[in-house]
């Protein structure tokens, strides 16, 4: 019960602010105002050698506790890996 | 020899031999067979990260560090210009600004074969954007040559198909291309074993660029080692410049002096 009140509540209080992105191809949910820096903290690579693009444009990592995803963004987010 | 270096984009190298990444068992074995070849410029993709899959997997760029190595982003798996810039300009964010890249824009699925028209396309763009573009190439003399006047770095035609290990097929056409050049001219892709490297090397290419004739060998350690002193034995033979081919035998011990 009061799980499911929580739900409601969460829904009503982020009415409207939750944010559909594509990231690497995949559906997520963020919350308004998530910034760059936020989304890579919550999957946990902060630090990482990583570059991240945002409907095909670069995002510099001098801007990624700046900048701010919108509704439908593209998100790509890539690394190194073996290759020839 | 010891003032015999390889310069790319202004920078000095003592190994001529470049390689790749991909195909290794493990970070462990990507390492010892890197370490092994001496090779101070090293290829690497750029692909998505895995979202939740594997956080704790070593990154490539630890265990081969950018520190340490000359990191040589490449355009692998692009069948476009504009997903070759597109991967370059990631790779220089990736990279803190670093700008050498390895375009190559693939035409074919089967044979892997470059896609000229539009390696040239973005070549163009990717120079004008202040890269510094090593380019993989057929093995066109043409086509090479107008590569380095548009401002590659360094020209880098293929010997055989990508991953073949087929050797090198047109030795004549790698020649034409090298007596033409001012760039550095690399053979990249066809070597299968140290032989190999050492042909490329002796018809006077610069370095040689390989992944597959290491990670595929049995012991990539050990071919790892082989590689590294073909090379240098291609190219001291090169330098050495090689005796002329006879038809017909040319005694080593004298005529004069026989007791019999």
């Amino acid at each position: 019960m009061f799980i499911v009140s929580r739900i409601v509540y969460l829904k009503r209080r982020f009415k409207g602010v939750i944010l559909n992105i594509i990231l690497n191809d995949e559906s997520r949910t963020v919350a308004e105002n998530c910034t760059v820096q936020q989304l890579l903290a919550d999957m946990d690579i902060v630090g990482q050698r990583l570059a991240v693009e945002v409907n095909e444009e670069i995002v510099p990592k001098s801007r990624h506790d700046s900048f701010v995803f919108s509704e439908g963004d593209k998100v790509e987010i890539v690394h190194a890996i073996g290759g020839g | 020899m010891q003032d015999d270096t390889l310069i790319i984009a202004g920078k000095a190298y003592s190994s001529r031999l470049l390689v790749g990444t991909g195909k290794y068992k493990d970070m462990d074995e990507t390492r010892e067979a890197i370490e092994t070849s001496g090779a101070e410029i090293v290829t690497v993709a750029i692909r998505r990260t895995n979202i939740g899959q594997n956080p704790d997997e070593p990154n490539l760029l630890d265990v081969i560090s950018p520190d340490k190595y000359t990191i040589l982003p490449n355009t692998a798996g692009c069948y476009t210009a504009k997903d070759a810039v597109r991967t370059c300009q990631l790779a220089r964010e990736l990279l803190d600004g670093h700008d050498l890249v390895k375009l190559e824009v693939l035409g074919d699925q089967k044979t892997l074969y470059p896609n000229m028209v539009d390696t040239i396309e973005a070549a163009e763009l990717l120079i004008k954007d202040g890269f510094k573009v090593m380019v993989y190439t057929s093995d066109d003399p043409i086509i090479a040559k107008c590569l380095e006047e548009m401002g590659c770095v360094a020209v880098m035609p293929l010997a055989g198909l990508i991953g073949s290990g087929l050797g090198i097929c047109n030795p004549h056409n790698i020649r034409l291309i090298i007596e033409n050049a001012e760039v550095p001219i690399l053979v990249d892709a066809g070597v299968g074993t140290a032989s190999d490297a050492a042909i490329a090397m002796e018809l006077g290419c610069d370095a040689v660029l390989m992944n597959t004739a290491i990670a595929g060998a049995k012991n990539p350690v050990l071919m790892a080692s082989a590689m590294k002193k073909a090379i240098e034995a291609g190219r001291e033979a090169f330098l050495a410049g090689r005796m002329p081919k006879k038809a017909y035998a040319s005694a080593s011990s004298p005529i004069d002096g026989t007791f019999f």
